[in-house]
């Protein structure tokens, strides 16, 4: 390990393995951090200033109407144009399957004409066949949660909402879904130049997320202020500790799988920022700041009452171990005793508690050292290219399969349960779903996300043939494995890109894998309702419009529930 | 009404998964017609043609006649389509290996898919060898050249009012000698002329391939056909001045070629399609939507339950 403040050198060996880090149970652990894209789009928006507001409409007492919020960055304009509705009871399930949603909008380059609102308030509710524009580059539907009347009512009443009611789910309204790269019609994420200010991964997907959390705010006070000419205004603490809710389903499980070049392009960078943070012996200010930190997460954890079923680390226990964490640093770190860098710290959390208060860590500590960020966010963006390499002999093939996908070929796919479902698409706004294998319908739409298992169909038939055939000889006899062939050629060298996992079988849990992807998204809060739907908050205690515009880049992560004040109780 | 780069791709591959294709051969076709929808701008139009007859193809039909100096591809009287990526495939791995790749597939008398067939010499430009691909059906006749370039393979075509000289001497050798004739009965095939124990040497039959592939002929029979060409410029037999020959053909304005695909130009048009979509006729994509739905799952009780039968909440 080299020595100290040389944060950007690190032993690319010490770098997690991933036979460590592609299971299914260490992915579900991975929390945010500075290189997750919500962060990034914070960063990025208060270090530019960018001025936020609603340029145009407005919403009456029932939170019906449009508006038009404008984005004014240092190069270019965005507007997030919105259409708030009052679905009707029910029929919003939370779901992409749904007849009705309390807002839809989308966000565009430039300033949406009020025809191009009038089409897309039309196109926008058709979930598969509605068309965008080439200028708009997100299409996002949302709901109202469940405390949003609570705090309607509350304001009209001239008083603040109950915040421990608030607490529970940290949001006001709540997305099912964020569309663009060319879905619907949408702008291309290849059709951003390098200067655009949303060219980065998920950009324009983070700045509607935060969009969504300014405009749940202002239709809530709208709808208070036209119901009563007494109704105060949501307070600006309870503003910043609410953020945006998500709802995710199964269908990140085809996206993780499908996109290996991206997964390991993402997870790279993470583990590269920990493999030089690790490097690091802190000083005692640093000690101070990360015990400040430490402080404000395990009160977080604590605070959290969300249910986290048997699927995550329960947040009380997270709490607990960071306290624990707390109570080690002073003998790790003492004066008396020579520096000792974080990888010490890091080695006994490893060995001592959980792997969810694992990574928590690793996001704190990532957050004492942002300079072992730099350069990292440029690598994010990875251009998925992939193609056979058909002269490969097959012998080579096969020493590629032996090597790299061990994990695969160890699997025993003749275990009872070990192919229990199938993963298919319902023509019902295009959900994915699973089927039960051998009792359900459907079985031939399965979609082929099985690595596993194609990588041993794979291997079985090389065994039918000479070595020294080449690929393109053995395709010509065997177009079905083409598509795992090509994967295997065009990734095997990138040891983040394969989870180690058989979706197919009886036990796997989808829920890990949603809540990796969402960890590198920027999720703060995760709830899961199921083993393969989690709800979640994303841009909790971030910036608001004004706190952007003066460029406020204080730390914003685990925000503190905000205390009742005398002025929440009305004039 | 515009549909983005990506929609015309993932269509198109779930249209050939609608049609009983594997994900892999689906994929890769899609990549043909969207080359064809770049280059031409009639890729998603011939796919909405093809739909009637889709389902007919089947990709495991193909099947390797033979293996020697020219690799044959028994199609079974499909579309050139079907063919296109494993014939291309087919003749990069053979080039890998020897420096030289040719490989033969019957075309249909009137093939409608001859417009997507010069994807195979960008696929192979995008590998890294040279390649020229040769066609005829009953109507039309044509040579596409690929050169690896950045950021995309050097292209250079020629349409021909009859079969060019060297897909005739090629589907000749093809058809008149029994497997193992060996590599210098092609090579003496491909520069007819050449006597003597001394073979020409590598560059000069690439040179006379290209001479000849953009000089029409009336051939004593008229086989159809697609014959693909590739050459490893990194390989011993070729390293030596092959590139040079061809790149000198294709750059020349005097060789033959009637339309040329510059790198930076087909850059400039790929930025275009993806700023602002591909135009197409509203009843076009209609149709095709709803062919691709074929990969999805039809409503069941189920749709509306959540995910799946025992993760609901």
């Amino acid at each position: 390990m080299s020595s100290n403040r040389e944060t950007y050198r690190y032993d690319p060996g010490s770098l997690r393995d991933p036979s460590d880090l592609m299971q299914p149970e260490r992915l579900a652990a991975l929390k945010q951090t500075r290189l997750s894209f919500a962060r990034l789009m914070m960063d990025k928006m208060t270090e530019e200033q960018w001025d936020i507001s609603r340029s145009r409409g407005g919403y009456d007492e029932n939170g019906v109407g449009r508006a038009v919020y404008a984005i004014e960055t240092p190069s270019h304009r965005f507007s997030f144009g919105v259409f708030s509705h009052e679905s009707q009871e029910g029929a919003h399930t939370g779901r992409i399957v749904a007849e009705d949603w309390d807002m839809w909008g989308f966000l565009c380059d430039g300033d949406p004409a009020p025809e191009l609102m009038d089409i897309q308030y039309e196109e926008l509710p058709k979930v598969r066949e509605g068309r965008a524009t080439s200028d708009i580059l997100i299409w996002t539907r949302g709901n109202r949660s469940s405390v949003f009347d609570h705090v309607v009512d509350s304001l009209a009443a001239d008083h603040q909402p109950d915040i421990e009611r608030l607490a529970r789910g940290g949001y006001l309204t709540r997305s099912s879904g964020y569309y663009g790269n060319g879905l619907n019609g949408t702008k291309e994420f290849k059709a951003m130049n390098n200067d655009h200010p949303l060219s980065g991964p998920y950009m324009a997907q983070m700045l509607t997320i935060w969009l969504l959390r300014i405009y749940g705010f202002d239709v809530a006070e709208e709808m208070a202020a036209e119901r009563s000419a007494n109704a105060a205004t949501l307070d600006y603490d309870i503003k910043r500790y609410l953020g945006t809710g998500n709802s995710s389903g199964i269908g990140i499980i085809h996206y993780v799988i499908n996109h290996p070049q991206l997964m390991h392009t993402w997870l790279r960078a993470r583990e590269v920022a920990l493999g030089r943070v690790k490097t690091i012996s802190p000083t005692s200010d640093e000690i101070d700041q990360f015990q400040s930190l430490l402080t404000r997460a395990t009160a977080w954890f604590r605070e959290d009452e969300s249910d986290t079923k048997e699927y995550f680390v329960a947040k009380d226990r997270i709490a607990d171990e960071l306290e624990r964490i707390a109570r080690k640093l002073p003998t790790h770190c003492s004066e008396n005793t020579p520096s000792t860098s974080w990888a010490e710290l890091c080695q006994w959390t490893e060995d001592n508690l959980t792997t969810g208060t694992q990574e928590v860590l690793h996001s704190l500590v990532l957050d004492v050292h942002p300079e072992v960020t730099d350069g990292l966010e440029n690598t994010l963006t990875v251009t998925e290219k992939s193609d056979i390499v058909p002269g490969m002999t097959l012998e080579q093939l096969q020493s590629l399969l032996s090597e790299r996908y061990r994990w695969a070929l160890d699997i025993d796919m003749t275990e009872p349960g070990s192919q229990r479902y199938f993963w298919y698409r319902s023509i019902d706004s295009e959900e994915p779903r699973l089927g039960i294998r051998g009792e359900h319908d459907y079985e031939e739409y399965e979609f082929p996300i099985d690595i596993a298992r194609q990588v041993q169909r794979l291997e079985l038939d090389l065994q039918q043939h000479r070595p020294s055939e080449t690929v393109g000889e053995f395709l010509l006899q065997h177009p079905d494995h083409r598509g795992i062939v090509e994967r295997i050629q065009t990734v095997h060298a990138l040891p983040y890109a394969e989870i180690r996992t058989n979706p197919l079988d009886a036990e796997f849990v989808p829920l890990s894998l949603i809540s990796c992807l969402k960890a590198i998204w920027g999720i703060q809060k995760a709830h899961p309702k199921s083993k393969g739907w989690v709800r979640g908050t994303f841009f909790q205690g971030a910036p608001l419009p004004v706190d952007v515009r003066r460029g406020d880049d204080s730390y914003w992560l685990y925000p503190e529930k905000p205390e009742r004040a005398d002025h929440w109780r009305g004039r | 009404m515009h549909l983005s780069v990506r929609e015309v791709l993932d269509l198109t591959e779930r249209c050939f998964i609608a049609a009983g294709f594997d994900a892999g051969p689906a994929r890769a076709n899609a990549e043909t017609l969207w080359w064809q929808e770049a280059y031409r701008g009639t890729g998603f139009t011939t796919l909405f043609d093809l739909l009637d007859e889709l389902e007919t193809f089947d990709r495991s039909r193909l099947s390797l006649d033979r293996c020697d100096e020219i690799a044959v591809i028994d199609s079974g009287s499909q579309p050139g389509i079907v063919s296109v990526n494993p014939a291309v495939d087919l003749c990069c791995s053979l080039a890998s290996q020897n420096g030289l790749g040719v490989v033969y597939a019957p075309l249909r008398d009137e093939d409608s898919t001859l417009s997507s067939l010069g994807h195979q010499s960008f696929r192979a430009g995008e590998r890294g060898y040279i390649s020229l691909t040769l066609y005829a059906d009953q109507t039309s006749s044509g040579t596409v050249v690929g050169v690896p370039d950045d950021p995309y393979p050097h292209i250079v075509e020629a349409e021909l009012t009859s079969r060019s000289e060297s897909y005739a001497r090629l589907v000749d050798f093809v058809s008149s000698t029994h497997s193992g004739a060996g590599h210098s009965s092609l090579v003496r095939a491909l520069c007819k002329g050449s006597t003597g124990d001394r073979l020409p040497a590598e560059k000069h039959v690439i040179a006379r391939l290209l001479e000849g592939a953009v000089t029409p002929v009336e051939p004593e029979h008229e086989v159809t056909g697609l014959v693909t060409i590739c050459v490893d410029p990194t390989h011993q037999r070729y390293a030596d001045g092959c590139r040079g020959v061809v790149e000198s053909a294709v750059e020349g304005t005097d060789r033959g070629f009637t339309r040329r695909f510059h790198p930076e130009d087909i850059r400039d048009r790929v930025e275009t399609l993806l700023e602002n979509g591909i135009e197409v006729e509203a009843s076009v994509w209609r149709d095709v939507f709803d062919y691709s739905s074929g990969v999805l799952a039809p409503e069941f009780e189920g749709s509306y339950q959540g995910a799946g039968f025992d993760i609901n909440e």
